[in-house]
């Protein structure tokens, strides 16, 4: 694997790029331009980089406003602030179909020890719920510029889920490309689909390969395009592997599991193992003391994984 | 402006009064008080103010945030010639555009509003974007009173003063009345006016039912250079019709064929002059 980097950094410096050229793009934030590294852009295109202050129902209107005159605002915003507190603002950007590209930054539990108000675990379920919303949770810095290409090409809302302050590993190329509704097979095995989405999938293919040296044939399918879903790469892999595990960062109701649980019962129903955050609050700590706690780690998952296979 | 723009908008006004009175009649539904609460300050800025077809990319923007004027919202939007009259008969029914608060199905109509206190976002964001691109047009938002219990309007108030959005009118339509009782027993917003200023607002009151003197306001916006221009408009709920006006019951009550007809009568007799 590739040096680990940082994938709000890399998003960030894509859409400064192509905002020099594109002269429609905007950010709209909320008194977080540094912790999302937006301090380039307000720097370089003052007049295109719109700080509310500490207002996220605000936020999004306003965002919704500057769409309406075919502007493309990027709402910046730690993704616990902006997915709770502007919930029904969001809803109705969809409803109204705007064209606003929400980025949800420091998602999961990546707040660590600020606790159980700053983490982002129940943001799949709320954006998958909402007609028309778009949910792209990519896994590395490359993916996650490729899902601002592939938002930019968009009609109606998107929701970006952004992995910050947790480094990644890289899984793919520059060029890389992100298929709206697709996915992508990262890995082949006969006994079981290993399925992840945002950060989970990069530790879902250590957890392979630690699974590998114990003789467990586990396969790797990254869901970055969350709603839609590629239900039909899901069916392949249970039909393929007969067996699937979910896992995410997220709360285990209604996030990337539910939707893989919804598409297997009407297509190919098979066992699945759902790995994530229980319904409950977690411990204070480190946020990679947390994965740890919640076996959200590739060590975690590869032992989760074996036992349940046992 | 002319004393024959002031009497076009009036025209007008009666007009779209007598519309909206027969389509939530017709339909059964919807909320007749805000309506012709509302009807006066919607005339003259859809006659006498705005500028730009609902396709024209540069024209002002209107924002209806208290969007259950929607009766009052269509029957303008009809006698504009963007939507045909004869669609007014099919508010809230199966499969119609016109859903009871408004919403973008209907041409016109910039933004799906309707919980309240979500408009005046969209209008900073509207006002933002003429900026953005070096346009000189306008946002106008109405609001309801009532809904000024949102908090969501203060943080969009704040900002848009902080960024000195003179582009900007809000139109406070000031009833007093909101669904279940005055403003002032429920959760009091006086001293309004102190309140907008506050925040950095160029304020003025005015007569929501007086034309001339809404024409004036409107046309001449902004009031002060540098500052968003906040008029709370003075209105009575029901306005037009002796037995609806400040009866709080006919906030969304439903109008009989016999009570219609009197209320036309009522309106035929108000536009003598």
């Amino acid at each position: 694997m590739a040096p680990t980097t940082d994938c709000a950094a890399a998003f960030s410096a894509a859409l400064l790029e192509l905002a020099r050229t594109d002269e429609r793009i905007c950010i709209v934030n909320n008194d977080s331009a540094e912790t999302h590294s937006a301090l380039g852009f307000q720097a370089e295109l003052p007049d295109r980089f719109v700080d509310v202050g500490i207002a996220e129902q605000n936020l999004v209107g306003v965002s919704i406003g500057l769409a309406n005159a075919g502007l493309r605002p990027f709402v910046y915003s730690a993704s616990c602030f902006l997915t709770a507190r502007a919930l029904e603002q969001i809803k109705n950007a969809a409803y109204t179909n705007a064209n606003v590209v929400f980025c949800g930054f420091v998602s999961g539990l990546a707040y660590g020890a600020l606790g159980g108000t700053h983490h982002a675990v129940e943001d799949l379920a709320w954006m998958r719920s909402i007609p028309r919303m778009t949910v792209l949770a990519p896994a590395t810095p490359n993916d996650t510029v490729a899902a601002l290409r592939e938002a930019m090409t968009h009609d109606g809302p998107v929701y970006i889920r952004i992995v910050s302050k947790l480094d990644t590993p890289e899984l793919f190329p520059a060029d890389h490309t992100f298929a709206y509704g697709g996915s992508v097979q990262l890995r082949e095995g006969e006994d079981v689909t290993l399925v992840g989405t945002g950060l989970l999938t990069t530790r879902l293919v250590e957890a392979a390969e630690l699974l590998a040296a114990d003789g467990v044939r586990a396969g790797v399918l990254h869901l970055g395009s969350v709603q839609p879903i590629d239900a039909e790469a899901i069916g392949r892999a249970a039909r393929h592997s007969g067996r699937l595990v979910v896992a995410e960062d997220h709360v285990l109701n209604g996030g990337l599991g539910g939707a893989v649980a919804e598409t297997v019962v009407r297509t190919h129903p098979v066992p699945v193992l759902q790995l994530g955050v229980p319904n409950e609050y977690a411990p204070i700590g480190p946020a990679e003391f947390l994965y740890e706690h919640f076996g959200l780690t590739a060590q975690g998952v590869a032992k989760r994984v074996a036992q349940w296979l046992a | 402006m002319s004393s024959q723009d002031v009497a076009l908008v009036r025209r007008r006004a009666a007009r779209a009064r007598a519309l909206a009175l027969t389509t939530v009649s017709t339909a059964g539904t919807g909320h007749i008080g805000a309506d012709l609460s509302a009807m006066d300050i919607l005339c003259a800025l859809h006659f006498g103010v705005l500028r730009g077809g609902p396709d024209d990319p540069d024209r002002d923007r209107f924002i209806l945030s208290k969007a259950h004027a929607s009766a009052a919202m269509y029957s303008v939007l009809a006698l504009r010639g963007i939507l045909p009259e004869e669609e007014l008969a099919t508010y809230g029914a199966a499969d119609s555009r016109l859903s009871t608060v408004v919403s973008t199905r209907v041409p016109g109509i910039e933004f799906n509003t309707g919980s309240l206190g979500h408009g005046l976002s969209l209008g900073v964001g509207a006002a933002l974007a003429a900026r953005v691109q070096g346009s000189g047009r306008r946002t106008f938002v109405l609001t309801g009173d009532g809904e000024l219990q949102e908090g969501s309007n203060w943080e969009a108030a704040m900002l848009a003063a902080s960024r000195g959005l003179e582009n900007l009118v809000v139109i406070v339509d000031r009833n007093l009345a909101q669904k279940g009782a005055s403003t002032e027993d429920i959760n009091a917003l006086e001293p309004l006016d102190e309140k907008w200023r506050s925040f950095g607002w160029a304020v003025r009151t005015v007569d929501g039912h007086d034309v001339e003197e809404l024409l004036t306001v409107l046309g001449g916006a902004p009031l002060e250079p540098g500052r968003p221009t906040c008029l709370i408009a003075a209105t009575v709920k029901g306005k037009g019709v002796s037995f609806m006006e400040r009866n709080l019951e006919w906030h969304s009550r439903r109008l009989t064929p016999d009570l219609l007809d009197q209320a036309l009568r009522e309106l035929e007799h108000g536009t003598d002059d």
